[in-house]
């Protein structure tokens, strides 16, 4: 891989004054209230409804279809 | 975070280390360890060894419109019932298939428009208690894992009476610096079409269409052993039909780009075995409507197997700049009383409560939604009569085998 596309990740970690967590330290990262969506179905239909009910829209994800909500 | 990251034997790891490294994999061998270690994703997804299974049903009334704010028209609006299916299965050894099925039934009243009430202010037309409608949407992304990445490829389809829509989306991620660092991104398109239901007396279009282009790149950092962030930008086009056919007076622009910037990060308070989430959105598009959203969880385990989740969302609006607070229909150009172009501000509390043990989970869930102009982050003069509010149940299950 590119080492220009590498080096962008270690400023960033500088940036924050991270220090390398070790795979076995990140324990408490692996539990499931410490993920992203912890329930997928739930933050879908969250999603849904205000995308239906509120002008704006858009997250880290390539998006769905529209619907005709009215 | 995967079971990938307690495989790897890492260099010179203490001995105790790699006893609680082989521990942790003889974990992740039971279902419901594993179920939990895959679902998290926060960093270094590995392929789930578990088939999953999930069914969410949901119920949701829109509040009535006040008397006070009705000019004609039913003031019942929609009454909503979702019921969504989940199935997350492992395929070979290096991909997932991940399969969601929504079935959504509504009838109510939908707004109009709005016209003065003598004294410049708007007043709701709505129509008739008659509407109904189903939707269908189902999702189906397959997943290629690799040692330090996925690969994803989505297709999905959804119907309803007068709306058809197809998607596809390409995403993938890449883990670097020592996997505290993903890299993620991706690219989605959707084509739809509306056939608008028709009515004597309205004259609406017959059949229209648009489509839509995503495309979206992130970072997530694990900052230390008990926090991660992940920033992304997510740009989107469209293009096509985007008025609503049923509104008396509605004309938009026919393309609409716009920028939301998210940015989520997660803390782990070990003396209180509790998470905090706090999230931010700033969106803009180029209809001028500028948004925050602050969304802030509270996920705190009770005992082994029961966690309390109290959640709060902040959203702000401006108004699209074609927005009118009553409709004008001699009004040349672009448009549209439509709430959802209007300046408003709303607050979400939520409440959740899931109980789990090593393969099944069950989830009962409940928020209240209330809109209001004076929830808006800058003062709004004339407030659109159609802000909503609902209260949402969800119950559900997960089951792992």
């Amino acid at each position: 891989m590119n080492k220009k596309i590498l080096l962008l990740p270690v400023l960033l970690s500088s940036l924050w004054g991270c220090t390398t967590v070790q795979p076995w330290e990140r324990g408490d990262l692996a539990k499931i209230e410490m993920a992203w969506d912890p329930d997928p179905m739930k933050s879908a239909l969250r999603d849904h409804i205000y995308f239906s009910k509120e002008g704006s829209s858009g997250g880290a994800s390539s998006g769905g279809g529209g619907c005709g909500c009215n | 975070m995967s079971s990938e990251i307690f495989k790897k034997s890492p260099q010179g790891v203490p001995g105790n280390s790699r006893a609680l490294n082989a521990l942790t994999t003889a974990a992740l061998a039971i279902p419901g360890m594993a179920m939990t270690a895959v679902a998290t994703g926060v960093h270094a997804e590995a392929p789930p060894t578990n088939t999953e299974v999930g069914y969410r049903y949901s119920h949701y009334q829109e509040e009535d419109v006040p008397q006070s704010k009705l000019a004609s028209g039913s003031k019942q609006r929609y009454d909503i019932d979702v019921h969504q299916f989940r199935v997350l299965t492992p395929v070979g050894e290096n991909y997932a298939v991940d399969t969601t099925f929504d079935y959504e039934t509504m009838s109510g009243a939908s707004p109009y428009g709005t016209v003065d009430d003598g004294e410049g202010n708007p007043l709701l037309v709505m129509s008739g208690a008659s509407i109904e409608d189903t939707r269908m949407d189902l999702n189906v992304k397959t997943t290629r894992y690799y040692e330090s990445g996925t690969a994803s490829v989505i297709g999905g389809y959804s119907t309803e009476d007068d709306y058809e829509a197809y998607n596809l989306g390409l995403e993938g991620t890449v883990d670097v610096n020592d996997k505290m660092t993903t890299l993620m991104g991706g690219l989605g398109y959707s084509d739809d079409t509306i056939k608008p239901t028709q009515a004597s007396g309205f004259n609406r279009v017959t059949n229209e269409s648009k489509y839509t282009a995503t495309t979206f790149l992130g970072v997530a950092q694990v900052i230390d052993a008990r926090s991660v962030f992940q920033t992304s930008i997510n740009y989107a086009y469209s293009d096509g039909y985007l008025s609503d056919p049923y509104k008396l007076v509605d004309q938009r622009p026919n393309s609409r780009s716009s920028v939301a910037w998210n940015n989520r990060y997660r803390y782990f308070f070990g003396d209180l075995d509790a998470a905090m989430h706090a999230d931010y959105r700033l969106y803009v598009d180029d209809w001028d409507l500028v948004s925050h959203t602050m969304a802030f969880e509270w996920q705190q385990n009770i005992d082994p197997n029961l966690r309390v989740i109290p959640s709060v969302r902040y959203y702000s609006q401006s108004q699209a700049d074609f927005y009118t607070p009553i409709d004008i229909a001699a009004q040349p150009g672009d448009k549209s009383s439509d709430y959802r172009l209007s300046p408003f501000g709303a607050l979400t509390f939520g409440l959740s409560a899931v109980a789990h043990s090593y393969n099944w989970k069950v989830i009962v869930s409940a928020e209240r939604y209330v809109s209001d102009g004076d929830l808006a982050l800058g003062s709004v003069e004339k407030e659109h009569p159609g802000l909503l509010q609902y209260t949402l149940v969800t119950l559900g299950f997960d089951y792992s085998f």
